[in-house]
């Protein structure tokens, strides 16, 4: 077909280039080796495991990352592809948790049982949550979530049986898994399931709806995408992810008490923290977010050890702030934009040259 | 019964809005209008600004809730159905502010379109390019859907509400801000889109354009319609001439 010149005519302007080099990274360009480089991915974050397997201090800082690598993929789910700003996940990351702690120390259960039952109550309690809470949209959306995290953490401090504010132990001899270097390996299985289910959503429709419903939910539902559905969905399975996540913690730990499960600011911001200082909205941002973030928190926690309480802390924050406002598309689409700067300008002069 | 009523109506009209009306705290944006849409026609709609036609396009695509009157799509009531039930349905829109998703490229702004229809990847995939092929936007199938240009936008707009075996197009203003070789470039499309099949209720302010495209034309003005039939009685009709004039948008 003959086509239209003035529709290909071409925008050499700087503004549209740039424009389109950030949102790239909210894009769904996931290319024909994504499962590929998944795999190879995988091996390579294993290896790096294996080569610490004598150094159990970087290992357990590597297994705490990649927990929270899983989670931030998890996270974006919602959070990045759908856009739906959730402060709750550490409430389904409790629901895993308590799953497993009750059941076992209660029932005497074995803790896999637990791990499913997490996973279902955690992707059901999502799912019922999502009708009231989608009613919200935007920054409304992300405050809602957030009184429902804090709301959580004080009723479960307060009710008797779930153990109150001291929470759960479960005995040494009931854990099945104690040997430290395992976990890091288990938790690299959990990174891998996150990510498996990232890249299926988000390479099918319900990824595209996603995005669609994220950026314009009007364009999106005249286009046939019902937005509360693809909200829900994204938000169940998310959910489903984060509840096996918390269930693995409290077997990693041996226990479980209401703070570390559900405190506001260190889950339930956190795991959306990491997801956004590696890159909202792509497969790799979450990952290099959740290895990061941790593993640099605990490196500022022993380097500044000998000043008070708290500086730690207030620089990593203004260091995150300083990402937030200089990095918009995170480390990763920051790197993506830059290799393209690099080969669109090395294409441009080749295209002199050849002239 | 339900059969038989839609057969009956499947032959005629593939749209109909029933003394629909929509008020904005006082304002009536919209009332009492009472169209009808023939299956393949092309029907225009045309009206100064503020005349209520976009306000028609978001009641009848479900965008929003009409404050009275009925709307029936291919013989079946969808008053009460949301805008996605719509779409999937097989009606689709463009909007007169073009709302391409940014972050997409051009073929998935399409796919997005197509999904309801066609559920895979691959399929949707292949529809897109097939949608954009006919609206000859294929060479752009790569492209960011922000990096188009206006003209690419509004032909984005119209793949985007074609791509999901769609049987009635409500096209807002899509030649609005195009010089006269898109526009005629996108008359000719519309006009192909047409001979396809597919009903085509078009808002414009050109009345050239209508003139050029339309069967009939409805035209509203104040919320009101005020005329109906043929561009050509249409346009000569006193109370249109009226409408235009107090509006200072004088026919060219
Ligand atoms: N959401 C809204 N809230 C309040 N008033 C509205 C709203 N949408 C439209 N209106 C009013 O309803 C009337 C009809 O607007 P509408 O956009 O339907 O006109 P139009 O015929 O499409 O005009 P144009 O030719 O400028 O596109 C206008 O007076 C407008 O200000
Ligand atoms: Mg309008």
């Amino acid at each position: 077909m003959k086509s239209d010149p003035e529709l290909i005519s071409d925008e050499t302007s700087e503004a549209p280039a740039l424009e389109s080099a950030a949102s790239h990274g909210h894009g769904l360009r996931s290319g024909k080796f994504s499962w590929l480089a998944f795999g190879i991915g995988m091996v390579v974050l294993g290896g790096v495991a294996a080569l610490l397997l004598n150094q159990p201090y970087y290992l357990s800082l590597g297994a705490v990352g990649l927990l929270f690598a899983a989670l931030a993929s998890a996270w974006n789910i919602i959070g990045g592809y759908g856009g739906q700003f959730s402060l709750a996940h550490a409430v389904f990351f409790a629901v895993g948790g308590y799953s497993v702690a009750l059941t076992q120390v209660n029932w005497k259960w074995a803790p896999w049982p637990g791990l499913l039952l997490g996973i279902v109550l955690s992707t059901i309690l999502a799912a019922l949550l999502a009708w009231p809470l989608f009613r919200l949209r935007g920054p409304f959306f992300a405050i809602g979530t957030l009184a429902l995290s804090v709301v959580v953490l004080a009723l479960v401090t307060w009710m008797p049986w779930t153990g109150a504010a001291l929470g759960l132990q479960i005995p040494f001899n009931e854990q099945p898994i104690t040997s430290r270097p395992a976990w890091a390996f288990i938790f690299l299985g959990f990174l891998a399931v996150c990510v498996a289910v990232s890249l299926v959503v988000s390479r099918g429709r319900l990824g595209f709806y996603l995005v669609a419903v994220r950026d314009d939910q009007e364009a999106a539902s005249a286009a046939g995408a019902s937005a509360l559905w693809v909200k829900t969905l994204g938000f169940a399975i998310s959910a489903g992810l984060t509840g096996l996540g918390g269930g693995l913690y409290v077997m990693y730990l041996g226990f479980l008490d209401p703070p570390t499960f559900l405190d506001a600011v260190q889950i339930g911001a956190f795991i959306p923290l990491c997801a956004l200082i590696g890159g909202l909205g792509t497969i790799v941002g979450p990952i290099i977010g959740g290895l990061v973030l941790p593993t640099l928190q605990t490196y500022m926690r022993g380097a500044f050890s000998n000043l008070p309480a708290g500086v730690s802390e207030a620089i990593l924050g203004l260091v995150l702030i300083l990402v937030a406002l200089f990095f918009r598309a995170g480390i990763w689409g920051w790197l993506t934009s830059l290799v393209r700067r690099v080969m669109s300008r090395r294409a441009k002069s080749d295209e002199r040259a050849n002239i | 019964m339900n059969a038989q009523t839609s057969e009956s109506t499947q032959s005629e009209f593939v749209l109909e809005c029933h003394s629909v009306g929509k008020t904005y705290g006082g304002l009536k944006a919209v009332s009492d209008v009472n169209i009808a849409a023939r299956r393949g026609e092309i029907l225009g709609i045309i009206g100064p600004n503020g005349a209520g036609k976009t306000t028609l396009f978001n009641i009848i695509s479900g965008h929003v809730g009409s404050t009275t009157g009925t709307i029936v799509f291919n013989g079946a009531d969808v008053t009460r159905k949301p805008a996605h039930t719509r779409a999937r349905l097989g009606m689709g829109r463009t909007f007169q502010i073009v709302r391409p998703i940014r972050s997409l490229t051009v073929l998935e702004n399409v796919m997005i379109g197509a999904f309801h229809a066609y559920p895979t990847r691959e399929a949707a995939a292949q529809q897109a390019l097939r949608v954009l092929e006919r609206v000859e936007l294929i060479d752009r199938a790569k492209s960011n859907a922000g990096d188009l240009t206006l003209a690419g936008r509004k032909r984005l707009e119209v793949a985007r509400a074609l791509a999901g075996n769609t049987q009635l197009l409500l096209l807002d203003e899509v030649m609005a801000g195009l010089n006269p070789s898109e526009a005629n470039l996108a008359i000719a499309m519309i006009h192909r889109l047409s001979l396809t099949g597919v009903s085509v209720i078009l808002i414009e302010h050109n009345l050239k354009v209508v003139n050029e495209l339309a069967q009939n034309v409805v035209v509203l003005d104040h919320g009101a319609e005020i005329s109906q039939g043929s561009p050509a009685e249409v346009l000569s009709d006193p109370a249109v001439i009226t409408a235009y004039l107090g509006n200072r948008k004088v026919a060219k």
